[in-house]
C-alpha cells in the first residue's frame, strides 16, 4: 500500500480542505438560518454566535487552501505537457499527463473541456464567498438575530460558496476517476 | 413565559411541560458601512472573475498576458486578480465607510450582480462562445 506524493497531495486538497468545507456547510446553513428571536433564546443565540464564527473564518480559511492548493500543486500536473515526439492521440502513452490523456479521445475529451474547465475557474467565487460570510457573521454577531436581510443575504453567498465548491469537488472526484494522478 | 405541554392519550403515561426562559440581551447595533464594504468587494471580485475568464478567451493576448505561472499557465492570473481586487476593494471601502450607515439595498445588488456575473462568466459553454478562432 503506497501514496505518492501527488496522490497525497490530491488527497489533501479534494478529501481533505474541500471535504471539510463541503461537510460543514449544512451545520452553517442551519446556524445562519435558525439565528432568530424567535427560535432561539438569548443564550442560544449567544452560543450559536460563538459557533459560527469560529466555524465560518475555519471554513473561510480551509476554502481558500482547497483553491490554493489545488491550482498551484495538483493542477499544474494535471496539465504538464509530454514530451515532444509523444502521440497525442494514443491514451496509452499518455496516462501520466492527464490533461492530455482526456482530450486524446473523444469520450473522455468533455472531462476536461467542460468538467476541468468549470471546475479551475468557478471554485475560486467559493472563497470570496465564504469570507463575505465569515466577516458579516463577526461584525454583526448576536446582532444578526434583529437584522433578517443581512442574515438572508449571508445565506445567499454562503449558498453560492457552497455551490461552487459542490461543483468544483464532484468535477474533481470525476476527472480523477477518470484521469488519476500518480 | 413560552410553555410547551405534551398530552398522552393513554392516561399512565404521564405529561410534562417544557418552558423556555423569556430573556433579553441589549445590544449596541452596528454601522451599515462595513458590512455594505463587504457585500461591493465580494461582488467586485466575482464579477472580476466573471469578467476576465470570457475577457481572456476573446483575447489571446491577454490570456499570454495572464500566464504569470509557467505551471499553472493563464489560470494564475484569471484568479489572482479578482482575488487581490475582492480583498483591495473591502479594504478601501471598509476605510471609507468606517463609522458610517450606507445604504444596504444597492451594496447588496452590487454583491448579487456581482454574483451572477462570477457564475455565469465561468460557465464554459457561455464563455466559449466568446473564443477567439
Amino acid at each position: 500500500m503506497e501514496v505518492t506524493s501527488k496522490e497525497l497531495w490530491t488527497i489533501i486538497h479534494g478529501m481533505g480542505f474541500g471535504a471539510i468545507f463541503l461537510l460543514a456547510f449544512a451545520g452553517g446553513l442551519a446556524g445562519l438560518y435558525s439565528l432568530r428571536p424567535e427560535l432561539v433564546t438569548v443564550a442560544g443565540i449567544r452560543e450559536r454566535v460563538r459557533r459560527l464564527n469560529v466555524g465560518m473564518w475555519v471554513m473561510a480559511v480551509v476554502v481558500w487552501l482547497t483553491v490554493i492548493t489545488g491550482t498551484y500543486i495538483v493542477y499544474p500536473w494535471y496539465r504538464a505537457t509530454p514530451p515532444k515526439g509523444v502521440d497525442l492521440t494514443n491514451a496509452a502513452a499518455l496516462v501520466e499527463y492527464p490533461r492530455y490523456f482526456l482530450l486524446a479521445s473523444h469520450t473522455t475529451a468533455e472531462w476536461h473541456k467542460f468538467g476541468m474547465e468549470w471546475k479551475e475557474h468557478v471554485a475560486w467565487l467559493a472563497p470570496i464567498a465564504a469570507t463575505v460570510v465569515a466577516f458579516l457573521v463577526a461584525y454583526y454577531g448576536p446582532r444578526l438575530a434583529k437584522h433578517p436581510e443581512i442574515r438572508r443575504a449571508a445565506m445567499i453567498f454562503f449558498a453560492v460558496a457552497f455551490l461552487a465548491a459542490a461543483a468544483a469537488g464532484a468535477f474533481g472526484a470525476f476527472i480523477t476517476k477518470a484521469a488519476p494522478l500518480h | 413565559m413560552a410553555q410547551f405541554t405534551a398530552t398522552s392519550a393513554a392516561s399512565q403515561t404521564p405529561s410534562i411541560l417544557i418552558e423556555t426562559k423569556p430573556e433579553e440581551m441589549s445590544i449596541v447595533d452596528v454601522k451599515t458601512g462595513p458590512a455594505a464594504a463587504t457585500f461591493i468587494a465580494g461582488g467586485v471580485g466575482a464579477a472580476a472573475l466573471g469578467i476576465i475568464v470570457p475577457l481572456s478567451e476573446a483575447i489571446p493576448a491577454l490570456k499570454t498576458w495572464l500566464t504569470w505561472n509557467a505551471g499553472v499557465g493563464p489560470l494564475a492570473g484569471k484568479t489572482i486578480i479578482p482575488s487581490i481586487l475582492f480583498f483591495v476593494v473591502w479594504l478601501v471601502l471598509g476605510l471609507m465607510f468606517r463609522d458610517k450607515n450606507v445604504n444596504l439595498r444597492t451594496s447588496l445588488a452590487v454583491g448579487f450582480v456581482g454574483l451572477f456575473i462570477g457564475l455565469l462568466g465561468t460557465f464554459p459553454p457561455f464563455y466559449d462562445l466568446f473564443t477567439a478562432h
